[in-house]
């Protein structure tokens, strides 16, 4: 008797709860989220390399076959109205495109070219180089990326290799600083394969590298001017910079933090992002500058993935002066393999795609899609931060004490990747730190773990599938991947992020159908 | 730690014994004992039983010292063929001291004890006998004119270095290199080059391993090795004058001037038009097979193979290549190509592919008529009265023992008589062991180490207890010196100082690509039939790694198949995968790239791959046990790590990322891939890989292309006119680099895949112009012209203005200067012309600009017109024309005519 009325008991639970899930519906991404394609005109195969917005609200568009679209009216409330002409041809494969003083700059592999439309006919004709002062030879490795400009009017680039060992050809493995007048200022050694960049909140630059030799796995990393990135194949290139100061050559096998120890201008990644659990090709950095109008993460960093065609959030804190962080995913099915991202100030985030040489879960060969918040907040991590003996997590959504408070929601394993000359690495050094406490924050809103074990230089991989939120759903993405490379000392009291400065220009206001 | 302990305690040092010989490394090595490898690798610190065990293997002690003990025995070389192989000079040169004329050997001297007088005349007796048994000695030939130097490449890259060591002037010394002796006063070319194609049928025990190289091969390497031997050019060309608009018979016309020529090209004419040319050689050919012949003339040409019309391309015309294919038996084949030039520009190309030859040119492989006369004269007669004695002595004072020896081919090999002890029953302190090697005792110059490991061995009475597989496994590696280019369970593997000798077509692959793979695991990996095939015949089923696996012979690697299967086995994993139609298709769908994208780095049979070029699917189910394939690409790193090999199914849940196909599981996708690929080469194509052209083609308007374009520099910015006139400018140098007529450009290079490399013109008629900058600051006009970047000395490219038709006017400045560079097709009255206006703006007037016009070959002609090379016209209009010579060649520049602060100055081109 006994028996059955526990499972009457029990089985009654699970039936409310289930009721509970099946009232929302299981939510998903789309929910949050909604993505909607661009219509792409016939005659364009574009391949999409660079975004950015234009004075009077076109969106241009760069592929990697070299042309620029202009998409207008992009913030439409109907997606498939959007059309699009053709501005400029010929370009040589432009992954970067910036906006200033009515100039549309352009990255090419091997220039930054301004341009202009003079007579008014909706297509460029001045092209102006602005400056050449790396080089380039046929190798199809050696991308050039764009930023836009940062506060001091630079715009910065970043040179892949010469393939993934060598720098064959000047610069190629660097970070460089461009002044409208050709100047050329390097700024950080140690570059790999870049997959974008772009500005935090803060208006510090990032760029993506993508796993390979020096790179056990794909990462976002600071271009903190003078540092070295880890790759020493562009370091032959010293000579040109003499206002920095070449590194020590890593140790191959060794490991990231153990390096950051003895070479004092590398900087290892802020953060990791495990193979094939948070991508295999990191690619665009776009900040969040909508001030909430793309919901609850204002001031967060998302980068793409362009083999796993997603999008990925990160939140980046500062410990002992260097960032790191954790990241999480965000939103999967990019029509392409999702490469440069550009942040409309009101709210809609611009993805393009392709995957032309590197296959994509994403099956179209290019793409270009808008990505609108519904106003539904999802219940997910909002920031997860490193304190001296565990993590703070604060959420979206008001939580489940009981499931929050319960040590069985989470589940917590450290590893990290060799640092090597070789390609890639697999995860090494696994550990499993014990969560003693989880204290629930007074608003609800927050959880404080308690972890015995903590591993310097590792991912702290945080599966929290038991939580709940009041509302009784599971988090949207249950996962978040911290790069510990510093333990901090001092406890930060738990706050709320500021309203986040902003780092880059925003395009002036204008008019829209929406 | 020391290395005299058992097989496993020897692996746990075999760091040590690395570390050991880099202190060794840079001395030179060159010593008269007997050199063996993996001694010298792994036991060089201190002597051990398990070193001695080794070394009566290898030194084949129990040739003379019977035992019922199996030492996997080194055979010396079989002797029967040996004098149409050794000079008969060598053979006494040799016997002498042999340890002095071949440093290393592990033959011992059977003659130490005896006087000089007696020596001499047994040795001398020895080498007319073995001469006698060939008497007209080994053949000689010239070397190709471009053999030594493939020679090298091949000696450097497919693992003939790695054995013995590089020849490369800084290469470092290594202890482990086995030498080679003076195989100048040893070989001739053809000796050698049959010993290198087929060295297991000389030395049968595999410790020099067949490399499977092809007969040009061989004698490329022989040609390297023997640089005294001299080189010659195969081809025979007559040259001729004379008007034609198709190929005269030439046999009919006296020629102007015959010879020998290097390459089929134009550079024995002389004069620029009006002429013709005929080559004859011979090819040797390894492979028979279809044979394809490109042959590339302006203006007509044809090619006969063996009287026999391969390549008919007859008629005025420019520049192109035209294909003929013929079915050819190995051997030898009789090359004729014939060319004629009328007027204008005139070239000759002969290229030809076929089983086992890529596209390549085809001078460098002609070779010449054989020798008529020796090309060396013979100091060797035979004395016949020194025959016979010769010839007993070879069975009595053990010769015989050791060497294979069949005088005739019906007969059995030569008989031994000489005795020794038992290997059982030998005592170490009276023979070949003792501290002074008694006149009886063979004497192999051994060291102390080999001498105290030899002793060791033989006190280690006891019948050794049966290895384990690992231990036997380990014995094998050691003895064929696998451990020179593999590593296994950490022991092996490349020499720290031996890396850059393995090289690979594809820097993208990193390590991977160049360095032979680990072999733990090997024998759970490949299906028995492939590693008895790899062990037995060799292999090359890494396209992008130039070292080859040699062939060790099947009688003493084939063993190891065996043991390694057993000692790797792999569980089957359990499955209830059926396949099916609709398997097949999902397999199928998730190699393509559309799925998982395996062909974006896996070569596909005859499709190359979009990336890198990793091994051919279309071998894999061949090649690899399904156990290991399952867990391997479930895992990649585990199983080869650093390998850029993605995980495509990384889920621990067993969830594919690719949910729709089939029941969405790792496991099941997993299977269906392979059962697609077991269908091999008869498996559908994938997806994604047929691509096409994408010509580009100006109709109404100009495009623009910029890309690496060949002969106009990586920041090539090319443009096509609707006019059907193209031109590439170069951005680097500033420069007019390229102009042609037709078709422009075809961008399917650098818009599918990846886009490596440089793309050429698509149409004909192409002038490349001189690789110098156009405008330049000159002090006077005696001044050369610079060279190198522009950029260096202030000049930059501003970019360019576009017309409304998008045809571009090119800006830059030069010390101040402003150029805007207008080249422009013009379509008049039904004819169209190019054109070229350059506008000069300086701040002030200057008379130091100058316009480098042209260079080369140049002919004034009427009404202010130039040829140059016979190629285009070029006139100059608003500016004085300065024909002038500099650095060899003529120069035609214009002094730029500021007016005020601007100029102009009009090209026109004809072509």
């Amino acid at each position: 008797m006994r028996i059955s009325l526990a499972i009457v008991l029990a089985a009654s639970v699970v039936f409310i709860f289930a009721e509970k899930i099946q009232a929302q519906e299981k939510p998903t991404e789309s929910d949050y989220y909604r993505l909607e394609a661009l219509p792409i005109p016939e005659d364009a195969y574009l391949e999409t390399g660079g975004l950015e917005f234009m004075p009077d609200g076109k969106l241009a568009v760069s592929s990697r076959r070299g042309e620029i679209w202009m998409f207008n009216d992009p913030l439409a409330a109907n997606a498939e109205t959007v059309d699009a002409q053709r501005y400029a041809h010929g370009l040589h494969e432009v992954l970067g495109l910036a906006m200033k003083d009515g100039w549309l700059y352009c990255v090419q592999r091997g220039e930054l070219t301004r341009m202009k439309d003079q007579d008014g006919d909706g297509r460029a004709d001045l092209f102006e180089t602005v400056s050449d002062g790396w080089e380039i030879d046929g190798d199809y490795h050696e991308y050039a990326f764009g930023s836009r400009f940062d506060k001091k009017g630079h715009l910065w680039v970043v040179l892949c290799l010469t393939g993934s060992y060598n720098s064959n050809s000047k610069f190629r493995g660097w970070c460089l600083r461009l002044t409208d007048d050709g100047e050329v200022v390097p700024t950080c050694s140690g570059i790999r394969s870049p997959g974008g960049i772009g500005f935090n909140a803060e208006g510090d630059v990032f760029y993506t590298d993508n796993q390979g030799p020096w790179n056990g796995t794909c990462s976002l990393k600071w271009l903190q001017p003078g540092s070295f990135q880890g790759h020493p194949a562009g370091n032959r290139w010293y000579d040109l910079a003499p206002q920095m100061k070449r590194p020590a050559e890593p140790e191959s096998g060794s490991r990231f933090h153990v390096e950051a120890d003895r070479i004092p201008e590398y900087l290892p990644a802020a953060i990791l992002f495990p193979y094939d659990k948070m991508g295999k090709s990191a690619s665009g950095v776009e900040t969040d500058l909508s001030k909430g109008k793309f919901g609850p993460f204002a001031g967060q960093v998302f980068v793409g993935d362009q083999s796993h065609s997603t999008l990925m959030r990160c939140y980046l804190e500062k410990v002992n002066g260097r960032y790191q962080g954790a990241c999480f995913m965000f939103r999967q099915g990019i029509g392409s393999g999702t490469l440069p991202l550009y942040m409309h100030p009101d709210g809609a985030m611009f993805i393009g795609g392709t995957n032309r040489g590197w296959g994509s879960r994403g099956g179209k060969p290019y793409s270009l899609e808008r990505l609108t918040w519904t106003g539904k907040t999802p219940f997910e991590v909002h920031e997860m931060r490193a304190t001296p003996d565990g993590f703070e997590l604060t959420f979206t959504q008001p939580l489940d004490v009981e499931t929050a408070a319960d040590l069985n929601s989470y589940k917590m394993t450290t590893y990290t990747y060799i640092f090597q000359s070789s390609y890639g690495s697999p995860e090494v050094d696994h550990t499993t730190p014990k969560i003693t406490e989880a204290i629930v924050a007074e608003d609800g809103k927050g959880v404080r773990l308690v972890v015995d074990g903590l591993q310097r230089g590792h991912v702290h991989e945080l599966k929290m599938a038991g939580i709940r939120s009041q509302e009784g759903l599971p988090l949207l993405h249950d996962v978040g991947y911290y790069t510990l490379n510093e333990i901090p000392k001092d406890r930060v009291a738990m706050r709320r992020s500021a309203t986040p400065a902003i780092g880059r220009a925003i395009p002036p206001p204008f008019k829209t159908s929406r | 730690m020391s290395c005299n302990a058992s097989v496993v305690g020897s692996r746990l040092t075999c760091m040590g014994c690395a570390v050991l010989l880099l202190v060794l490394v840079g001395r030179s090595v060159v010593s008269a004992s007997p050199h063996v490898a993996a001694f010298e690798r792994f036991y060089g610190d201190q002597p051990s039983a398990e070193a001695g065990t080794l070394l009566l293997g290898e030194l084949n002690c129990v040739a003379c010292h019977h035992s019922d003990r199996d030492f996997n025995v080194k055979q010396a070389p079989i002797l029967t063929e040996v004098a149409t192989r050794n000079k008969p000079t060598y053979f006494a040169e040799y016997l002498a001291d042999v340890h002095q004329a071949k440093p290393g050997t592990t033959m011992p001297s059977l003659f130490h004890g005896l006087s000089q007088e007696v020596r001499e005349h047994q040795t001398n007796a020895l080498a007319h006998y073995l001469a006698s048994l060939h008497p007209q000695g080994p053949a000689q030939d010239y070397a190709s004119i471009g053999g030594r130097v493939r020679g090298e490449r091949l000696y450097e890259s497919v693992g003939c270095a790695v054995c013995h060591g590089s020849r490369k002037a800084d290469a470092a010394k290594l202890p482990t290199d086995k030498p080679l002796g003076n195989l100048e006063a040893k070989y001739t070319l053809p000796a050698l080059a049959s010993f290198l194609a087929d060295p297991l049928h000389v030395r049968a025990s595999g410790r020099m391993p067949s490399l499977n190289l092809s007969a040009t091969e061989a004698r490329d390497i022989a040609a390297y090795l023997l640089p005294q031997v001299p080189a010659k050019a195969g081809l025979i060309y007559s040259y001729y004058e004379g008007s034609w608009d198709r190929l005269p018979d030439f046999d009919r016309l006296e020629p102007k001037a015959t010879g020998e020529a290097e390459k089929i090209d134009i550079g024995l004419k002389q004069r620029g038009d009006y002429f013709g040319l005929r080559f004859e050689g011979a090819l040797i050919i390894d492979n028979g097979g279809e044979y394809t012949f490109h042959l590339g003339s302006d203006d007509g040409s044809r090619l006969m193979v063996n009287d026999q019309l391969v390549v008919d391309h007859d008629g005025v015309h420019g520049m192109n290549f035209k294909s003929g294919k013929v079915q050819l038996q190995p051997g030898r084949h009789v090359i004729v190509a014939e060319m004629f030039e009328a007027a204008g520009q005139e070239e000759i190309k002969l290229e030809f592919e076929g089983p086992g030859v890529d596209r390549q040119e085809i001078s460098p492989f002609i070779v010449g008529a054989e020798p008529e006369t020796p090309l060396e004269s013979k100091d060797f007669q035979i004395d016949e009265s020194l025959v016979e004695e010769g010839r007993r002595l070879f069975v009595s004072v053990g010769c015989a023992a050791c060497h294979e020896l069949q005088e005739q081919s019906d007969t059995k090999p030569r008989k031994s008589t000489y005795s020794a002890p038992a290997l059982a029953s030998l005592k170490t302190d009276v023979g070949c062991l003792s501290d002074v090697v008694p006149k009886t005792a063979a004497d192999y110059r051994l060291t102390e180490l080999q001498r105290e490991s030899l002793i060791m061995a033989l006190a280690a009475t006891e019948q050794p207890t049966k290895l384990t597989e690992a231990q036997a496994i380990h014995q094998s590696m050691v003895r064929m010196n696998c451990y020179g280019c593999h590593q296994r369970d950490e022991i092996g593997g490349p020499l720290a100082e031996q890396l850059t000798l393995f090289q690979g077509t594809q820097p993208e692959m990193g390590d991977e690509g160049r360095l032979p793979p680990w072999l733990d695991g090997v024998g759970g990996k490949l299906t028995a039939e492939w590693l008895a095939k790899t062990l037995s015949q060799g292999a090359k089923d890494r396209p992008y790694m130039l070292t080859r696996m040699p062939n060790f012979g099947a009688d003493n690697a084939g063993h190891l198949q065996q043991i390694l299967e057993q000692e790797d086995r792999l569980e089957s994993l359990e499955s209830d995968f059926k396949s099916t139609r609709a398997t097949k298709i999902a397999g199928w769908q998730m190699v393509g790239n559309k799925g998982f994208g395996c062909i974006k780095c896996h070569i596909f049979g005859r499709y190359q791959a979009t990336g890198v070029q990793s091994i051919d699917m279309t071998i894999m189910s061949k090649r690899l046990r399904p156990e290991w394939f399952q867990r391997y690409v479930d895992t990649p790193q585990l199983f080869r790590r650093g390998t850029r090999m993605p995980d495509a199914w990384p889920s621990s849940d067993g969830n594919s990322l690719l949910p729709q196909i089939l029941d969405g599981r790792n496991q099941t996708q997993i299977a269906a891939v392979w059962d697609y690929l077991k269908d091999g080469r008869r498996a559908r194509t994938p997806a994604g890989l047929a691509t096409g052209t994408l010509e580009l083609i100006p109709t109404s308007e100009a495009i623009i292309y910029r890309n690496f374009i060949q002969d106009a520099g990586p920041r090539a910015i090319g443009v096509g006119y609707p006019e059907q006139f193209n031109i590439a400018f170069d951005a680097n140098q500033l420069r007019l680099a390229l102009a042609w007529q037709g078709a422009f450009i075809d961008a399917s290079k650098h818009w599918q895949g990846r886009g490596q490399g440089y793309q050429g013109p698509a149409g004909q008629a192409v002038l490349k112009f001189p690789a110098a900058t156009n405008v330049a600051i000159l002090a006077d006009e005696k001044v050369n012209w610079p060279t190198g970047d522009p950029r260096e000395s202030g000049a930059k490219f501003r970019g360019y203005r576009l017309t409304e038709d998008q045809r571009p006017t090119f800006l830059y400045e030069i010390d101040g200067v402003r150029v805007e560079d207008f080249p422009n097709a013009i379509d008049s009255e039904g004819e169209a012309h190019f054109v070229r206006k350059l506008d000069f703006v300086s701040e002030q007037p200057r008379s130091d600009v100058y316009l480098l016009v042209a260079a080369g070959q140049i002919v004034e002609k009427e009404n202010g017109w130039y040829e140059v090379d016979g190629l285009y016209r070029v006139h100059v209009d608003g500016a004085q024309v300065k024909l002038r010579q500099a650095s060899g060649k003529q120069e035609l520049i214009v002094s730029v005519p500021f007016d005020d602060n601007t100029a102009q100055v009009i090209q026109r081109y004809e072509w």
